[in-house]
């Protein structure tokens, strides 16, 4: 169980957190939706440990073992599709069992013969998934999705959602979804939070 | 509208040109007509010949070369160490910035003239291509390294990619291109400062004290010579320094 617990943070001089607590089960899909710029990605970044908050508690992540996938992709420009997922194997993996998994990701994702192109030959919707791709080969313990399907169309949606369906029913992972899509959520989630308001609240739960 | 980048001119083109800029310079000196302000290409170019069948020209050559190397080397050693420092530590940054700004400002002259005062004559040549140099390895390191998103930094702690990966496939790619474009700025800089400091420090073997020899002499033709023989040298080195860096005439640092 991940328990975020009596989160205070500031934002400029207001508090965007305030005694803010929200419980996440283990091994289940969890989306919290509500309006832009609510908090929902300043959570999922405070729960990664990117970013400080004044005080409270997060307990029941190891932030050495998570998963990001970022509203932006983040693929670095100068390395192959198959060298982005790689590159964050690389520290863990012998290079024989990187090659095996990233080519488990690129088949799982339908990237297998994006192999080696470059991010900029790749469709936005197609970068989106090398991404996510990434976040699923580095195998962390909890995956964080930061709004995935920005930016793709309602097929290419339809397709990734299936396929992310797919990859979480077979490892069972611990995956945190941020989205302000009520249908994409209920697609794919055990549980939904419902976050807003200034400072931010659960407002609602749907199971 | 025109385009940016110029297109190189061809070998014809460039012949031409420099056949234009002989004659121009031979019509200056049947204007003035006395050799000893300005010698005819003729003669420049036989004292030129001669030159080049000297043992003691490509010695001074070799010395002269060896400082600019020094010159060079120093510069990207130390900028690119003061500049990672700067990088990481703000208080750095703001000693480090301080400073540069004032070697941008120094006349050249000046600092030759101190480094004179306490350093052996062979050795303010690379001192003062060191000082020259370094503010522009800083200055461009420094850039790279700030161009750097933030968020790949952030996606590589998220992924603990290891240290010797985030050099290689994050830091490197971004910096390249600014050591690079500092390396094809300070290859004609590094000649001009350690051949103007050989003239006034007048080491034993350098092309510089070359130069002041014919001016003393009033040997115009080999100060033509010498003059020649430092610009060739000099746009060779840089030429083949842009070669390897694989920077075409007129286009930007890939």
């Amino acid at each position: 169980m991940i328990e975020v617990s009596h989160i205070y943070k500031r934002f400029n001089k207001d508090y965007l957190f305030e005694d803010f607590s929200l419980i996440f089960k283990e091994n289940q899909v969890t989306s919290l939706i509500g309006p832009s710029g609510c908090g929902k990605t300043t959570l999922l970044r405070m729960m990664a440990g990117l970013e400080s908050y004044e005080s409270g508690s997060i307990s029941g992540i190891d932030q050495s073992k998570v998963s990001f996938v970022f509203q932006e992709d983040r693929l670095l420009p100068w390395l192959s599709v198959y060298q982005n997922i790689a590159l964050v194997l690389k520290a863990k993996c012998t290079p024989a069992e990187v090659g095996e998994k990233v080519s488990a990701v690129l088949a799982l994702l339908d990237l297998s013969a994006a192999s080696d192109m470059m991010p900029f030959e790749l469709s936005g919707g197609m970068q989106r998934r090398v991404a996510i791709g990434r976040a699923l080969a580095y195998d962390g313990s909890v995956i964080f999705l930061d709004e995935p399907f920005k930016g793709m169309d309602d097929k290419l949606k339809g397709e990734v959602l299936e396929e992310l369906a797919t990859a979480w029913n077979k490892t069972g992972k611990t995956v945190i979804l941020v989205t302000h899509d009520l249908v994409d959520a209920r697609r794919l989630s055990d549980t939904i939070y419902e976050l807003g308001g200034r400072p931010l609240a659960q407002i609602g739960v749907l199971d | 509208m025109k385009p940016f980048i110029t297109a190189e001119p061809s070998k014809t083109k460039s012949a031409l040109i420099l056949i234009f800029w002989l004659l121009i310079w031979q019509i200056v000196y049947l204007a003035v007509a006395k050799d000893v302000i300005i010698p005819s290409p003729a003669n420049t170019f036989s004292a030129l010949g001669q030159l080049l069948l000297t043992q003691a020209f490509y010695r001074d050559v070799a010395a002269t070369m060896s400082r600019v190397l020094a010159g060079i080397v120093i510069s990207f050693g130390a900028g690119l160490l003061t500049a990672i420092g700067a990088y990481l530590i703000f208080l750095v940054r703001d000693i480090m910035g301080f400073m540069i700004n004032i070697l941008k400002s120094t006349p050249v002259m000046a600092v030759i003239i101190f480094a004179l005062l306490w350093l052996p004559s062979g050795n303010v040549p690379i001192f003062v291509c060191f000082l020259m140099c370094y503010p522009i390895v800083y200055t461009n390191v420094l850039a790279g390294l700030d161009s750097l998103s933030r968020d790949y930094i952030e996606m590589s702690r998220i992924y603990r990619i290891r240290r010797r990966d985030l050099i290689e496939s994050i830091y490197l790619p971004f910096v390249a291109p600014h050591i690079k474009s500092a390396l094809s700025l300070t290859t004609g800089l590094s000649w001009k400062t350690v051949v103007a400091a050989e003239v006034l420090s007048s080491p034993a073997f350098s092309m510089g004290y070359n130069l002041l020899n014919a001016k003393v002499y009033l040997d115009t033709e080999s100060l033509f010579a010498w003059i020649i023989a430092i610009v060739a040298l000099s746009m060779a080195f840089e030429k083949i320094v842009n070669l390897l860096l694989g920077i075409r005439r007129g286009g930007p640092a890939k």
